[in-house]
């Protein structure tokens, strides 16, 4: 039974994650902390196996169509890659509250972000995975690695940034998508299309880092882990399917209160805990 | 082709077999587990690789699910590696294939921390 209730937040976090255009890991970890009573670090383990499973079927299809500017992620994920582990190393040594009260930021923050902006997460639905093309039907911005329609800009700090990112991953088991998209967008020059594609492409990776550090550790027990990434992952390819026929500015707005009342509860199991 | 399209093609193709392998393992894994749920048991990261492997090729639930994630993690080392290969070898550009070199480095020396209790 718990299986089955497992898978179906998988699929819930997959579904809802592509049509607002966020990884499951935002849904995931507070539903198996507050509802299944999971400690923290085996939610955020099972988070990031779940964020890899997204990321790589994603990845497929961006790959082949060469949306992703493989250069470009290549060198930031040397700074994601590193945060990752050092991320993974802090969690280590943190508390379960510190890892709530962070988390709680986290989503605080990402209902603002919800609130504020409407477009990255639009491109965001259309790098959650599937085969059909980017939402509206947009053309990728790039034919080929090699010929770049844009120049890179601030590459020092985008890899500062990078690493930023690389460590609430490994922290907080998300896919840091919500940091790199507009790093790489406003900061660094890249078309949003191809900033959305080739973070993507890098959260997967990112996440692998601290991943492995995660089991390796014990935080990964395959019968909690298996059904929420098998949901995550079909749930993402539906979400993509549903996404033309829904409202999702409706959507964003129930779910920035949905992430108000997480964060409030989120904060109110970190002090007790 | 183009090289640039070759490296996508590789990289792609690498991906696409290691997921479809990992969640094919995961869902049988998951669903020889619910039909004999007295197996219920919370096997972590401790087991041995090697008596994954042979458990999976018994198609034990538990070590097929296990099997599924250890491939799964290991996808984007792949995809990586695939990178280091294309650029090395197809593209011949010697920077890009040691920054993707650089990358592999850091996510096997993940591998080599110390157990950490989290």
């Amino acid at each position: 039974m718990t299986t089955l209730l497992l898978l179906a937040v998988g699929l819930a976090a997959g579904v809802f994650g592509a049509l607002l255009g966020l990884g499951g890991g935002f849904l995931v970890i507070p539903v198996l902390t507050i509802l299944f009573h999971m400690p923290i670090h085996s939610a955020i383990g099972i988070s990031l196996i779940a964020v890899i499973a997204t990321s790589t079927s994603a990845a497929v299809v961006y790959v082949r169509e060469g949306r992703v500017d493989i250069r470009l992620g290549m060198l930031l994920e040397l700074g994601t890659t590193v945060g990752a582990i050092v991320g993974a190393i802090i969690a280590a040594f943190v508390s379960s509250r510190v890892l709530y009260l962070l988390f709680s930021l986290l989503l605080l923050y990402n209902a603002y972000a919800m609130y504020r902006k409407d477009e990255p997460a639009r491109g965001q639905i259309a790098a959650a995975g599937g085969p059909e093309p980017a939402a509206g039907g947009v053309k990728p911005v790039l034919k080929g690695v090699d010929t770049p329609e844009y120049e890179v800009k601030n590459l020092p700090l985008g890899l500062a940034f990078s690493g930023i990112a690389g460590i609430l991953s490994g922290l907080l088991g998300i896919g840091g998508g919500l940091i790199k998209i507009p790093v790489m967008y406003t900061l660094m020059g890249v078309p949003l299309k191809t900033a959305v594609a080739t973070s993507n492409f890098m959260i997967g990776v990112t996440a692998a880092a601290s991943a492995s550090i995660y089991y390796l550790s014990g935080n990964v027990s395959p019968v909690e882990t298996v059904p929420v990434a098998l949901g995550v992952f079909v749930g993402a390819n539906m979400g993509l399917r549903f996404n033309k026929a829904f409202s999702v500015r409706t959507l964003k707005r129930l779910f920035i209160i949905v992430f108000l009342y997480v964060a409030l509860q989120m904060i109110i199991k970190g002090i007790g805990s | 082709m183009k090289e640039s399209e070759e490296l996508n093609r590789v990289i792609s193709l690498v991906l696409k077999v290691s997921s479809g392998l990992s969640m094919f393992l995961m869902a049988v894994g998951l669903v020889l587990f619910l039909s004999k749920p007295e197996q219920m048991s919370s096997r972590t990261g401790e087991v041995p690789f090697r008596e994954v492997l042979a458990g999976a090729l018994q198609l034990e639930p538990l070590e097929m699910m296990t099997l599924g994630i250890i491939i799964l993690i290991s996808t984007p080392f792949l995809r990586v590696a695939g990178a280091f290969f294309s650029f090395l070898f197809i593209e011949r550009d010697k920077v890009f294939g040691f920054v993707a070199l650089g990358v592999l480095a850091v996510l096997v020396f993940g591998l080599f921390i110390p157990g950490l209790t989290h």
